[in-house]
């Protein structure tokens, strides 16, 4: 169920109606957890059976942790087994399968390729980090387990994150789980300009621009120009597609009373490699920062064997950033992707430049912002290409303007990125200077709702990041 | 709170605003009709053909029919005249509208027709149709044609959806008012930029992004998403679709003018993320079979025959050149001896 359909619109008025009218504590979280299930395994339903059965794993994981401190660590390697062998099995396997079909067909047993491949459970990736979250930490003693299924299960399930986020950590949503919540209108206040600014970029800008861009990534071979112009496009394409699911479930977790954290902090001003990722998928990176960047640099610092400072200062960032581009997908242009960011941030950090650098002349943080954006550009470039080979084959060896018809699809695809670009600049600007309760705030409002109205198709695209 | 009913004002002034703009701009009624205004400007392409040729056998589809036969290599192994329609990204509103109006129709009938379908398509009525308009209905619906107006469209309308389209001006001109954009930033800027014409700009769409510039998985991918929908649970119920398809529609029609109805389902390569047959098509295509052979229909399936094999096929439904002639033998042999059978 996506969140722009109708199904949804009338799934969730009947759970907020319901929700608020249970107004005890115990009874509003089971009936968000029905909710959840309901919403996640509404197109599958082995889906929500496979949530219940790791949900189940990890909170018995978590309470022996608690009861049986002598076995923390064999139970810690059970879930890390449980969760990362669940998510290696359906995200990796077809990454594998073409190999695995190659050697059943060697061996006279037909297979075709393209008839074994698995279905990838939607969200499978978002609820993984957010239950390795919580075991790690009671592991660590920072947490202590919760004594209450539902709650745990509503944690994990909590169907406005489930898809794709915000990855919440356990610290933060748990206690709200177990507080009771009562209806305040500041909730709604808060609520729409996220649901207004998420519907409209979804429907207005991602879906928009997926149209202009996709034929070119559809392509054998696209002129070099042509490449410029859909790295463009995937660039605010992916922002707005990403922020904008960010938004609306933000939105509607205020609707039931919840505080969700933020996931994006205007990404594309970033003036470094670390700062835009302080900056981009913020709930993803500071999970990864927390658990594999610090663990694995505190590792390092304390080895028996004495590395090198460069092996300590280098080796965090580029593994983070490979188990970044790992977890996206299993594709080697995922793996380039998260590999060319982790040696970006180990460059800048040779050269002495940190993620919160800023230089005082302007020069230099323009000429610092273009480097970076052009980065942030290849990088998508890679991310969104089809294969490594293909975008090689373009840069390599590729036509650069082509003839005049591959000139006029450039430049056309080019200028609908740049209109659609306007509102996400204007908007900025108005963040930046004009009050909130201004009647400029509000026209900017009313003209995207209506912009959404003309915009919405009945057959909405899916999210992007509900893909990893 | 101050904030909000800024908002709410300025969305009412401006909605209003808005909503004239578009009455005016496309001549729009209010409150406005649900679905497209079917005119009575049709197409007479194929009732015109059909009658200066008249074929004794006509073969309808969409872009399967068009690449996978070979019309006159069909003709000759059959020994009867034959006239294929393949009209690319049509379903069974588009075939009902063509068999109403250009086959049964026509002023001489072909004495045979036979509909290359895959799987539910004949169920689905609004199978690649969208709700707010579709060019190819345009091209073959007349005034009266209430019930692809109702089958096709309003079917797949929801309630906000239909209220939305009767007092929402920008709702209901969605379609034009994208279009506009859409062709101002196409035209506009290939023209001002580099001083390209509309023509020079759509040849330049056709060539490059034709299909056959595309790599074969992206091809695969669109062919996959547009079939996507043929294998719902709701799809996948016979009797449940039967009523509002258009299926008992087009053998009410070919019963009526005394034409022999053949449906022959297509082999199909794959079907995405699913190992093999989709669960609980096989009972479907036993429903439709029954359903056919009780209505005097007949039903054939290429889905058995070795010789569709991977190879010939250049993406899930099509086939390649030298496929096509593969496809017409199987195609030829199945019906062979039917027809025979009914001379």
């Amino acid at each position: 169920m996506s969140f722009t359909s109708f199904d949804f619109l009338i799934f969730f008025l009947v759970v907020f109606a319901l929700y608020w009218l249970a107004r005890e504590r115990r009874w509003q979280n089971a009936l968000l957890l029905a909710a959840s299930y309901v919403f996640y395994g509404w197109v599958h339903p082995w889906y929500a059976l496979m949530l219940g059965a790791s949900t189940l794993a990890d909170y018995f994981v978590a309470r022996g942790m608690a009861a049986r401190p002598e076995r923390k660590r064999g139970l810690l390697w059970l879930s890390l087994l449980i969760n990362l062998g669940v998510l290696g099995f359906f995200k990796y396997y077809n990454f594998f399968s073409p190999a695995l079909v190659s050697s059943l067909n060697s061996l006279g047993l037909e297979a075709d390729p393209l008839l074994v491949r698995i279905l990838l459970p939607a969200g499978l990736s978002f609820y993984t980090l957010k239950k390795l979250g919580y075991i790690l930490d009671v592991s660590n003693g920072t947490l202590k387990p919760t004594h209450t299924l539902l709650d745990f299960a509503l944690y994990v399930s909590f169907f406005p994150q489930i898809v794709a986020g915000p990855i919440d950590r356990p610290r933060s949503l748990l206690p709200q789980l177990e507080a009771l919540r009562v209806w305040k209108a500041e909730y709604f206040y808060q609520a729409w300009p996220l649901l207004v600014m998420g519907l409209f970029k979804k429907v207005v800008i991602a879906d928009t621009v997926r149209g202009v861009i996709d034929p070119i990534f559809g392509l054998r071979e696209p002129t070099l120009l042509m490449l410029l112009v859909g790295a463009l496009g995937f660039t605010l394409q992916i922002l707005a597609d990403f922020s904008a699911y960010t938004d609306i479930a933000r939105g509607l977790a205020l609707l039931l009373g919840f505080q969700t954290p933020e996931n994006f902090r205007q990404p594309y001003l970033a003036l470094t490699p670390t700062e835009f990722w302080n900056r981009w998928h913020i709930t993803l990176s500071t999970w990864l920062r927390d658990y594999v960047f610090f663990p694995l640099r505190r590792a390092l610092m304390r080895s028996k064997r004495a590395l090198p400072d460069w092996v300590i200062q280098s080796a965090p960032p580029l593994v983070t950033m490979l188990v970044s581009g790992i977890w996206h997908g299993a594709g080697w242009t995922f793996i380039a992707w998260g590999g060319m960011y982790g040696l970006l941030i180990v460059i800048y950090q040779l050269l002495g430049i940190r993620g919160d650098w800023r230089p005082s002349a302007w020069w230099q943080r323009t000429l610092a912002w273009a480097v970076m954006f052009s980065f942030i550009v290849l990088g998508w470039l890679i991310f969104r290409a089809p294969s490594l080979g293909w975008v090689a084959n373009v840069l390599f060896s590729g036509s650069q303007f082509g003839a005049q018809g591959e000139r006029a699809v450039a430049v056309f695809s080019l200028a609908a990125i740049l209109l659609y670009t306007l509102p996400l600049l204007l908007k900025s600007l108005l963040d930046r200077y004009v009050k909130e309760t201004s009647l400029l705030h509000s026209l900017y409002y009313s003209i995207a709702t209506i912009a959404t109205v003309i915009y919405l198709n009945a057959s909405a695209f899916d999210f992007i990041y509900t893909r990893f | 709170m101050q904030a909000f009913r800024n908002y709410l004002l300025t969305l009412l002034v401006t909605s209003v605003l808005v909503s004239v703009c578009v009455l005016q701009r496309y001549h729009a009624a209010y409150p406005g009709t649900v679905g497209p205004e079917l005119d009575d400007s049709i197409s007479t392409q194929y009732r015109d053909a059909i009658s200066s040729q008249q074929p004794e056998m006509v073969v309808l589809g969409d872009s399967m029919v068009q690449e996978n036969v070979d019309a006159e290599a069909l003709a000759s192994r059959l020994g009867r005249s034959v006239y294929s329609i393949g009209y690319p990204g049509s379903s069974s509103a588009v075939w009902y509208l063509i068999v109403r109006h250009e086959i049964a129709g026509a002023p001489v009938q072909p004495r045979t027709l036979v509909i290359l379908f895959r799987d539910t398509m004949l169920t689905q009525p609004s199978h690649r149709i969208s709700p707010f308009g579709d060019q190819a209905v345009d091209v073959f619906a007349s005034m009266d044609d209430s019930v692809v107006l109702e089958r096709a469209f309003l079917n797949q309308i929801n309630p906000l959806g239909r209220l939305m389209e009767a007092y929402v001006p920008f709702y209901s001109s969605q379609g034009a008012i994208q279009a506009e954009v859409s062709q101002a930033l196409r035209y506009g800027s290939a023209s001002w930029i580099m001083d390209c014409s509309r023509k020079c700009v759509d040849d330049g769409v056709l060539t490059v992004l034709g299909r056959s510039r595309m790599t074969s998985e992206t091809v695969h991918q669109e062919v996959v998403s547009v079939e996507g929908p043929l294998y719902s649970a709701r799809a996948l119920d016979f009797n449940a679709r039967l009523e509002e398809s258009f299926l008992p529609e087009i053998v009410r029609l070919c019963r009526e003018n005394n034409i022999e109805l053949i449906f022959v389902r297509s082999r199909k390569q794959y079907y995405a993320g699913m190992p093999g047959e989709p669960r609980g098509l096989q009972a479907y295509l036993g429903a439709l079979q029954e359903y056919l052979n009780a209505n005097g229909a007949a039903y054939l399936d290429m889905n058995g025959d070795p010789r569709l094999v991977p190879a010939i096929y250049t993406d899930p439904i099509h086939v390649s050149a030298q496929g096509r002639q593969v496809f017409t033998q199987v195609l030829t042999d199945l019906l062979a001896p039917l027809l025979s059978a009914s001379q």
